[in-house]
């Protein structure tokens, strides 16, 4: 059984617009899929692609519009409060801005000790001896404990950010561009930490990114989102480099590639993504794609089976990806 | 080629409240015409200083200890406010960041903004400026201009923001584009459209581009030549085939080695071991010395200087001039 199945969720915002009054962003849009336990899978997309959206609402911090979770068996969204709370330990989330998750007033050791008390009522000094080991377990010196977040760099708040989410001692992590605002050399070590970490652990992570260089590095498998639908998913390497759908194409085109003997491509993707508003009617991205046809504004496409991945293109077979 | 930017030897601090930060010891590098120079390192490295420097836009705690700062052969650190402002801002050298949203006026429409720029550069009528705005927006890209004129910045987005950046930064023709961090704020497949215009305005008007920026691959696309800095100094500077292929560098080495690759699946990334040291107290000797895996004793004392030991190849490292302890 997989640890987590996501089937057919959906998240719609309300908005108010000057023009047209009330409308509903759907910024998560029927998606679904496992993550198999141990596994890391790999969410990718450009920004309002619903990816964010997603890795919340797959923890209930956000209440999905429909859809079902399952964690380990339990229908996550058949759960309320006290028993929501008590499924939530299970799971952690880190967020990107690791200064901005961690109160500034408190001490490092404070924000990691605050799982404990509030979801294991232990005492101070039991609590201040367990964060110890989570900071000796994520590699911070034992006088980080006593500093407050504007004394250490990025990188050590990220790490008390993570040690404070192994706390309750979860199975599942969403992790949320837990490095984009990190350095080259930080980021590799917080990498190299996280697959430690998940080794040692059997922790799963669902690991939330734009990076595809990252992402290709460490996910098992991923899914590629735009405009809150999964438009390619499967195995890590055979989306991120022989994908089939032409956004996953683009993404691969215009990831920057630190060897200078690849010839410059021009830019693939013309425009940008529509507004979230106005959806293009049947294939979302058919806007922005240059194999457009009329089949693709009137019938959406459905993820099916191409060449071992799932695509939601009408013409993956057909399309021949061009170097230029 | 000549070069048209030439920085020597500069050194700078900032005098703060917490003492004195030694943000740039002797920073060097040259700029050719029409090449693109990528200017790489960490946060916090001194990369975006050196690049305000040369525009005399310094916060008011920066103190310039000595080096110079040449413009096709004239000494910017030299002049005066005024003739900066007259002859090199905007019409020798300008600038575009990071952030384009925080970097234009919400209060007018873009075409406004750029236009004044021209009328205070060029001493044009509003009409003749806005004349020429347009004919700006169609070349860096901007579909419909007459429309995108008549927007304010909110209803741009950050890709279009970024193009009207760009636009003004061309409004007075300069020799050279700082473009600090300019894809940052940007999506992949946006970054790949201004990496397009940066390249093509260099082929077409043969600009020449100063890009600051942390990530390797972006300089692999677009860039001729870079150089790598680290706590204020330059650590390595070289053509970019050469410097992927063959970095010279500890850091530059570590550096290349730290990103993640598909072929380095399932084994640990390098990463480097310790922390940036502060710049109020760097270690002295070799900046990098104390997280530099081929250290030697005479590092901690010993300030490399940067020197073609290839040629083009210039490495500020301890190693290459005989030091064997």
């Amino acid at each position: 059984m997989s640890l987590i199945h996501v089937q057919d969720l959906r998240k719609y915002f309300p908005v108010r617009t000057k023009l047209f009054g009330r409308e509903i962003v759907r910024a998560v849009d029927g998606v679904s899929f496992e993550i198999e336990r141990g596994e890391t899978f790999g969410l990718v997309g450009e920004s309002g692609s619903g990816k964010s959206t997603l890795g919340r609402c797959v923890l209930r911090l956000l209440n999905p519009t429909s859809g079902h979770i399952w964690f380990d068996g339990v229908d996550l969204m058949a759960l309320h409060g006290e028993e929501l709370r008590k499924a939530r330990r299970k799971m952690q989330i880190v967020f990107q801005n690791p200064t901005g998750s961690l109160n500034p007033r408190r001490t490092a050791g404070q924000s990691a000790a605050e799982p404990f008390t509030v979801h294991g009522r232990l005492q101070p000094v039991e609590a201040a001896g367990r964060v110890q080991g989570l900071f000796r377990r994520v590699g911070l010196p034992p006088e980080v404990m006593d500093k407050y977040p504007h004394e250490l760099s990025g990188g050590q708040c990220q790490r008390v950010a993570i040690a404070r989410s192994l706390a309750l001692e979860p199975d599942f992590l969403v992790l949320d561009e837990p490095t984009s605002s990190l350095d080259i050399s930080v980021q590799a070590q917080m990498v190299n930490l996280l697959k430690e970490l998940q080794r040692d652990l059997g922790l799963t992570y669902l690991f939330i990114t734009h990076d595809l260089s990252l992402v290709s590095y460490l996910a098992d498998r991923v899914a590629v989102m735009y405009l809150g639908k999964i438009v390619e998913t499967g195995e890590a390497l055979a989306v991120l480099e022989r994908g089939r759908h032409p956004y996953t194409m683009a993404l691969r085109s215009a990831a920057p590639i630190p060897d200078p003997d690849r010839v410059p491509r021009p830019a693939m993707l013309r425009g940008e993504m529509p507004s979230a508003l106005r959806l293009p009617s049947g294939c979302r991205f058919r806007t922005r794609c240059r194999w457009a046809t009329d089949r693709c504004a009137a019938e959406e496409p459905v993820l099916r089976e191409v060449e071992g991945n799932r695509v939601a293109c009408h013409f993956a077979e057909s399309i021949v990806e061009v170097a230029a | 080629m000549t070069a048209l930017l030439e920085i020597q030897d500069l050194s700078l601090d900032f005098e703060t409240e917490d003492g004195t930060a030694k943000v740039l010891d002797r920073v060097s590098l040259t700029i050719d015409e029409g090449e693109a120079f990528g200017l790489v390192g960490e946060t916090g490295c001194g990369k975006t200083v050196t690049a305000l420097s040369i525009l005399r836009l310094l916060p008011g705690t920066a103190r310039i200890r000595g080096g110079a700062v040449r413009l096709a052969g004239e000494d910017l650190l030299a002049k005066s406010e005024e003739e900066m402002n007259r002859r090199i801002r905007g019409r020798w050298v300008s600038m575009i960041f990071q952030d384009p949203a925080t970097s234009l006026n919400p209060l007018y429409t873009a075409g406004y903004q750029v236009a004044d720029v021209i009328m205070e550069h060029e001493g044009l009528t509003r009409e003749e400026a806005d004349r020429r705005v347009l004919g700006l927006f169609r070349q860096v890209g901007l579909p419909d201009p007459e429309r995108i004129a008549r927007s304010y910045p909110h209803e741009l987005s950050g890709g279009m923001q970024q193009r009207v950046m760009v636009s003004m930064a061309l409004a007075c023709q300069p020799k050279l584009l700082i473009a600090d961090e300019p894809t940052t704020a940007v999506d992949v497949t946006i970054q790949a459209q201004i990496l397009e215009l940066l390249r093509g305005l260099k082929q077409d008007l043969g600009l020449s581009i100063l890009l600051i920026t942390h990530n390797l691959g972006i300089v692999a696309e677009l860039c001729d030549r870079v150089g790598i800095m680290y706590a204020g100094t330059v650590a390595e500077v070289a053509p970019v085939r050469e410097l992927f292929r063959a970095p010279k560098h500890p850091y530059t080495q570590a550096l290349l080695r730290a990103l993640p690759r598909t072929d380095a699946r399932g084994h640990a990334l390098e990463a480097i071991g310790g922390m940036v040291p502060s710049l109020y107290t760097p270690p002295p000797g070799c900046r990098y010395h104390p997280r530099c895996e081929f250290a030697m004793a005479t590092c901690a004392h010993r300030r490399p200087a940067l020197l073609e030991h290839a040629a083009g190849h210039l490495t500020s490292c301890l190693l290459y001039e005989g030091v064997t302890e």
